[in-house]
């Protein structure tokens, strides 16, 4: 059992698309958000190269057009809040929503996610149901296929960069999400798709994902029929689906799945008959990750050499240099105990290796103290004493910080899908508590 | 009001065990952990490590200073080292250690510990234990390590004259209440000594255990903690044999050593509570009198008897009968070796296994004779103290318990009115389940309950530790210094503390400072520090005693200087009875005996400390088979309430009321009861150390543990109800409450849950 702390690799940053390719065929891997690689190598995976292709700007834009087209860098807080995205692929950015946590959101990609191809997946059998199409550049060729051929089993998939996803449009759909208690991943999703004319359904796809080892879709079961029938074919769908190989997970049996299954389908199609209206929170902004390259990055507003190996992870090398109030808690992305702000965006700093904060500015909670006054959501924290060891304090702070950007109402459903920190001393009261203090200090 | 603890944490100021600076030319530790849970070490060669820059020593180089093993409270034959002898005995064991400059190069070095092992039969569970077929320790030749039998009252009789006897078979997992900061330890062992500082938790008593395995005097043992420690519930108890293990590489290394264990090893190897198997039968007449109780458990601890272990069975002895008037009560108990991780304090220590087989069975007796569970256990509650002691009066259990006399009718008769309405909703056809469980929960522990584990004819010396120091003392300013021996793991000792001594002397709670952290050069006792909820009966109490010693002294001091008789004392003001306007407060006091000590009259002390030990007047050694187990008990009634949503079970709804003595803080003490209701939750829906046939752990990371986050408890409604007995045995008045709430948690939880699905919930997590 090896202490977590990845192995050494070569690492090098991409400067375009050409230039990733060139890489990949050296052999190197492309590292995208890292939310799921950071992870593998701390637990022990090896690669020799990483090509890191996080900051190819030109990787990330929304199109609409006859289809929806997403490149392959939107974060998944992009694919979940930007209004084309809500407004042409619903599903799609609500199994977003599901990703993880707003710190994952901020750093995951929706092309990272389709090529790393895990099973629990949340896109993937949205983006089969929708019949999403996935375009794939390789060197000297670019490649369109299915999303449903793109993906050849866990983990594994056709070869090539991913370098955009395409959607066609539905007039109604809907996904369902499950996990299992504690899970952060989903051990089952149901998506499904429909066009509709005058109350019946022309043309339909239905797909599960996690149930096998790759997703199953089902086309043209729901013709033919009219919205009010949907949520009553739970069972006949169920038999349509073609089988694949079943899939036990971490938390669930197949078996377990297939019990909870019915339940799922049946919320799905009872949502694509009543399609209901979008209630979480839009924008209208892309995020970009562009850094300012050179050999620094900025810890407080202080310029800072980076001369730490590759595999260093964020969070070691702001400790070393001073950042101590930065926690680590855990061994897989999880906790959220060593969330920082990068460009202003709560990341968690054991996700993201050194050279990744190259020209970025990393901002911890003495920058939001700066001039000696509590911030909002530091006061908030302290008032309703909401912290006790104060381990897992540091990474809250920031994390609301961020996530009173996007929620400053702060609503129970927004906060649910948002902030999954953990604090194991506390119960969470008083913290919810300070969370919609904070919010309501930053709105006065 | 400053929650000091809390400014710490908002601002990031906190000082944890990685953040203390490193002693220069310190080097880290890496450990090589066994990947199988039963192996024969062949041959351990280290040798490749040195050529590769690092260092790395084997239990061969490690058995040099590491010269005896850790006791255990059975005194039996079993040898437990810091590191694998002869046979790894748990899946992530220690057997080698790699030092190098820094922690990633450390782990790179693993790769190159070369280990011989040959796989053995491993004994995976309860049953493979006492099935026998492959010993964890062979010089034992058995995997129990323990059985004992004892009866309390008239047991048998009971039992025949009963009108029904329900029996209920139930198993609790494995949990670790898991600190979200992990075991660190910086040990620098130069000159014969060892400095070293570590986030361990106490008691104190782990001074000796470190001091016997290296063999060295503990004069020669400075240990220290850090100022704060990342949570700890029990867990970080268990540091112990790391500390002696890095102490041991730093010895050998002849540098600095610090280690610091990431969340895989701690999941692995750190510490948790055993798997719990067993049956409890309830004796009852047909209306609803309990008339006696028998317990079996077997438990199992993990491949070393690791001290205090077995007492997560006795930690509860005095309360057996829990709250209710039960006069006869047996206990057989089995304590077994498994191939797993060694055991030891998790939060609650003993009592969530207890409370959870004791309430859920007395539900399934409510069930069988057809009684609502709430009015079943009203029938039965204890309502009468007639004994009178040390200026209160008590319930004497049948097992030695003293329970304070506290009102419990009224805490259970709390959380009726919510109990009610929630059968009402259900009445009206809402799908939700609704659970309650009483606990009487132990608070300051006594070290000797330990003992009961061991016949009496064969204890050797009698144990009753339960007390602590604390030491004030008024500086040149008028500052109070307060200081105790025992660890900050996020309990917020020193906010409570610097009001319970401002309360005393009449001051302002901001001119009181207090320092809390283990110091083993400064005055310490076997049982110090934080655990067992001991602050508020205890360390509270000799405050207490050390302010009003403080008080005395600076009244004295006040009327020397004054030159007069008779002074009073008021608001941290000495002033002359007959001529109140002559008067001085405290801060012209301490300056004018600090500065000028000379000028007091002869025979007139200036000393302004003050250090006192209190131990509560309740706690003694076993008598036979019977022990007050705690200084104090405290009542709470709890109340459950779940629902299916999802295809799952989820929390709506949660009360506590109940009855802890004097509030010394409210706002810790809500702290205390929320996280308690919430590891409770965790043990009861959520987590498991699950190990599988093979005695393979499949709970490495968060996810595979189970372990919820923040956003399961958003809109899950949690209500605290506060009585308050300041109970006259105690100066504080404090009874202890941080772990009550996880004692009855997984009991209400299952009760909601077995009322909502209809079916008899034995095993957790549900």
């Amino acid at each position: 059992m090896r202490p977590a702390y990845p192995r050494p690799f070569k690492y090098v940053k991409a400067g375009s698309v050409g230039d990733a390719l060139r890489y990949m065929e050296e052999g190197y891997k492309p590292l995208a958000g890292g939310q799921s690689l950071s992870t593998l190598l701390k637990l022990g995976f090896t690669y020799e190269g990483l090509v890191d292709i996080f900051e190819l700007d030109e990787l990330r834009y929304v199109r609409v057009g006859e289809r929806l087209v997403i490149g392959a860098l939107v974060v998944h807080n992009d694919v979940a809040m930007h209004r084309a995205v809500v407004e042409h692929a619903p599903a799609l950015a609500k199994a977003a929503w599901h990703i993880a946590d707003l710190q994952v959101r901020n750093r995951g990609t929706i092309g990272g996610s389709l090529a790393h191809a895990d099973p629990a997946a949340n896109y993937i059998p949205v983006l089969v149901a929708l019949g999403a199409e996935v375009v794939v550049r390789e060197k000297g060729a670019v490649k369109r296929m299915t999303v449903e051929s793109y993906v050849k089993g866990p983990y594994e998939t056709e070869k090539g960069l991913v370098v955009d996803v395409s959607v066609p449009r539905w007039s109604r759909q809907a996904v369902a999400v499950f996990k299992k208690r504690g899970a952060a991943y989903p051990s089952l999703v149901v998506a499904a798709a429909a066009e509709e004319k005058d109350g019946t359904v022309a043309k339909s796809r239905v797909a599960v994902g996690g149930l096998y080892t790759r997703p199953v879709a089902a086309a043209g079961v729901l013709d033919g029929l009219s919205l009010e029938e949907l949520p009553g074919l739970v069972s006949r769908i169920v038999s349509e689906l073609p089988e694949g190989e079943p899939y036990d997970d971490l938390h669930m049996s197949y078996e377990d799945k297939k019990k909870v299954l019915p339940q799922l389908l049946s919320k799905v199609l009872k949502e694509l008959a009543e399609s209901s209206a979008w209630s979480l929170p839009t924008f209208d902004r892309l995020t970009t990750w562009r850094g300012g390259g050179g050999f620094t990055t900025w810890i407080n507003g202080v310029e800072v050499p980076v001369d730490a190996e590759p595999r260093k992870l964020l969070v070691d090398f702001l400790r070393e240099r001073g950042a101590k109030e930065v926690k680590r808690g855990c061994d897989e992305g999880r906790c959220g105990a060593c969330t920082v702000l990068m460009d202003g965006r709560a990341v968690k700093s054991c996700t993201i290796f050194a050279p990744q904060a190259l020209g970025h500015r990393i901002e911890t909670v003495r920058t939001l103290q700066r001039g000696g006054e509590l911030h909002p959501v530091q006061r908030a924290f302290l008032e309703e004493f909401a912290s006790q060891c104060g381990y897992c304090t540091h990474g809250f702070i920031m994390t609301v910080v961020d996530y009173l950007s996007v929620d400053p109402g702060v609503r129970d459903e927004v906060l649910r899908l948002s902030v999954k920190n953990i604090c194991r001393c506390t119960g969470y009261v008083n913290i919810i508590r300070a969370i919609k203090k904070a919010g309501k200090i930053q709105k006065a | 009001m400053t929650y000091r603890e809390g400014l710490r944490a908002v601002t990031g100021a906190g000082e944890y065990i990685d953040d203390v600076p490193e002693p220069a030319g310190a080097l880290h530790m890496a450990i090589y952990r066994s990947p199988y849970p039963h192996a024969k070490i062949k041959k351990v060669d280290v040798s490749d490590v040195w050529r590769r820059g690092g260092m790395a020593f084997g239990p061969e180089d490690l058995l040099k200073v590491v010269k005896n093993p850790f006791p255990n409270a059975l005194g039996l034959p079993i040898k437990y080292y810091p590191f694998a002898v002869g046979k790894a005995k748990f899946f992530g064991e220690p057997v080698a250690v790699v030092l190098a400059r820094d922690k990633y190069k450390a782990a790179d070095l693993l790769d190159y510990v070369y280990v011989d092992f040959e796989p053995l039969e491993p004994v995976a569970s309860i049953e493979d234990a006492l099935r026998g077929r492959a010993l964890v320790h062979e010089e034992l030749g058995t995997n129990v390590a323990m059985r004992r039998r004892m009866s309390f009252g008239d047991v048998e009789s009971a039992f025949k004259n009963a009108d029904v006897v329900e029996a209920f078979d139930f198993r609790f997992p494995r949990h670790t209440a898991m600190p979200l900061e992990p075991y660190g330890v910086l040990a620098d062992f130069r000159g014969y000594e060892l400095h070293a500082v570590a986030n361990i938790q106490g008691p104190a008593l782990y001074v000796y255990f470190i001091a016997r395995a290296l063999d060295i005097p503990t004069s020669k043992i400075h240990l220290q903690t850090p100022r704060d420690i990342g949570g700890s519930f029990g867990i970080k108890y268990s540091l112990y044999p790391y500390v002696v293990l890095a102490a041991a590489a730093s010895r050998l290394a002849s540098a600095p050593v610090k280690w610091v264990e990431t969340r895989l090893e701690s999941l692995a190897a750190s510490s948790s509570n055993g798997e719990r198997r067993g049956r409890v039968e309830i004796a009852a007449t047909r209306d609803g009198r309990i008339l006696a109780v028998r317990y079996q458990f077997v438990e199992e601890v993990g491949a070393y008897l690791r001290p205090p272990e077995p007492g997560a069975l006795f930690r509860v002895h005095g309360n057996l009968n829990g709250a209710y008037d039960i006069r006869a009560v047996e206990a057989d108990y089995t304590v077994v070796l498994t191939n797993r991780a060694p055991t030891g304090l998790n939060r609650g220590y003993g009592g969530p296994q207890f409370y959870f087989a004791l309430e859920r069975a007395v539900d399934e007796l409510a069930r069988r004779l057809g009684l609502d569970p709430l009015d079943l256990r009203m029938r039965n509650l204890i309502t009468k103290f007639p004994v009178e002691k040390y200026g209160w009066r008590f319930y004497e259990t049948p097992t030695g318990g003293l329970y304070p006399m506290l009102d419990y009718t009224s805490v259970v008769k709390a959380i009726e009115a919510e109990y009610r309405k929630w059968r009402e909703e259900q009445e009206r056809g809402r799908r939700v389940g609704v659970g309650i469980a009483l606990v009487v929960e132990p608070s300051g522990t006594n070290l000797g309950y330990v003992d009961v584990a061991v016949e009496a004819e064969k204890r050797r010396y009698p144990h009753s530790g339960a007390g602590e120091y604390v030491t004030v003392s008024l500086d040149p300013s008028g500052v109070v210094n307060v200081f105790v021996n025992a660890t900050n793991e996020g309990l917020g000792h020193e906010t409570a503390l610097a009001e319970v001594v401002a309360r005393e002397l009449g001051i302002d709670p901001s001119d009181v400072k207090v320092t809390y952290r283990v110091d083993t050069s400064l005055t310490w006792s076997l049982s110090s520090g934080s655990y067992s909820s001991r602050f508020a009966p205890v360390v509270a109490s000799a405050a207490i005693l050390a302010a009003r010693r403080l008080r005395e002294k600076i009244i004295e001091l006040g009327a020397a200087l004054l030159k007069t008789k008779r002074v009073v004392y008021e608001g941290g003001v000495v002033y002359d009875e007959a001529d109140p306007k002559r008067r001085l407060d405290i801060r012209k006091i301490a300056s004018a005996v600090h500065w000028d000590p000379g000028g007091l009259p002869e025979g007139i002390d200036p000393d302004l400390s003050a250090t006192v030990f209190f131990h509560p007047p309740t706690v003694k050694a076993p008598e036979g088979d019977r022990v007050n187990s705690s200084a104090a008990y405290a009542l709470q009634a709890h109340l459950a309430v779940v629902e299916e949503a999802d295809g799952d079970v989820r929390l709506v709804k949660y009360v506590v009321a109940h009855d802890a003595g004097r509030i010394l803080k409210r706002e810790l003490l809500d702290g205390q009861l929320y996280g308690g209701v919430h590891h409770g939750v965790c043990m009861a829906l959520y987590e498991e150390l699950k190990y599988g046939e093979d005695a393979s752990l499949r709970s490495l990371l968060l996810e595979t543990y189970g372990t919820p986050d923040l956003s399961h408890f958003v809109g899950v409604e949690v209500e605290l109800i506060h009585f308050e007995t300041p109970v006259g045995y105690l100066p504080s008045g404090a009874l202890g409450s941080g772990e009550g709430p996880v004692m009855g948690a997984p009991a209400a939880v299952a009760n909601a849950v077995a009322d909502l699905l209809k079916r008899r919930v034995s095993s957790l997590p549900v």
